[in-house]
């Protein structure tokens, strides 16, 4: 007998590699306090790691960064620190959390604004099913 | 017998549809009187990936001469795509698609567009990559 599989494949069964997806924020001016959006969510996803990518010197003021949701934008991301950064570092933020629900938007804010420099805010995830 | 799948389903056994990942990047500024070099992230990965092609989408007119451009990782790296031409000047909203020269993309890296030549005058444009996961 040969077991024929009839209906589609699930997140959850797709190897780590396979199963992850990325989104990028556009360019954060953190003297500004910008914010901005990664993408709109339809589906529940889970956030699996998060960056910012130094495109501009930070400079050792005291800036952090958000990521999260509008309404709750730092879900998933809360005040890490990018300050004192080189042009090109890559800075690892910590997950605060990592479930995003269905019909969201995620956004990147930077939520102390001080001193000059830009980040792009970079994230991993995955979708619940 | 029945055959029973244990492992997870690997990219390789994907369809080639459904094994394409894209990534796109901000805009970057061909105006080297703006901005002497122009730097964009299109992503960062944790997993090691491979480029497949890599699009070229002009927002505004690129002005001037000589406008050569480079994808690689976290900065000014040429790794991926190696001073590109992409002319001297272009009409708004037109694309291109590169073979990259270098598809390998070892895990732990943000891929990066840079601008490596820019004597241009004024345009933007954005660097958009198709890639697979490296997984068996």
């Amino acid at each position: 007998m040969v077991l024929i599989r009839t209906g589609p494949i699930l997140s959850s069964e797709l190897s780590s590699s396979a199963k992850i997806k990325r989104a990028v924020s556009q360019d954060l001016d953190v003297s500004a306090g910008n914010v901005n959006a990664l993408f709109y969510t339809s589906t529940a996803v889970t956030v699996l790691a998060a960056r910012a990518y130094v495109t501009k010197v930070v400079s050792t003021n005291a800036q952090t960064i958000d990521i999260g949701i509008t309404g709750n934008p730092d879900s998933v991301v809360k005040d890490a620190s990018i300050q004192t950064q080189a042009t090109d570092a890559v800075v690892t933020l910590a997950l605060t959390g990592t479930a995003i629900a269905a019909d969201e938007l995620v956004i990147a804010t930077i939520s102390t604004a001080a001193g000059t420099g830009n980040v792009i805010a970079c994230i991993e995830y995955r979708e619940n099913d | 017998m029945p055959i029973i799948k244990t492992g997870s389903v690997s990219t390789n056994q994907l369809s080639t549809q459904q094994k394409t990942k894209r990534a796109v990047s901000g805009y970057i500024d061909t105006n080297s009187v703006t901005v002497p070099v122009c730097i964009s992230a299109l992503m960062y990965n944790s997993t090691a990936i491979i480029v497949k092609k890599i699009g070229v989408y002009v927002v505004d007119e690129i002005q001037g001469i000589n406008f050569v451009l480079d994808v690689g990782i976290d900065g000014t790296d040429n790794a991926i795509l190696d001073g590109e031409a992409i002319g001297t000047s272009v009409t708004a909203d037109v694309d291109y698609a590169f073979d990259p020269d270098t598809a390998a993309v070892a895990s732990g890296h943000v891929i990066t567009a840079s601008t490596k030549t820019q004597d241009g005058t004024g345009g933007t444009i954005q660097v958009s990559i198709e890639y697979e996961e490296v997984d068996t």
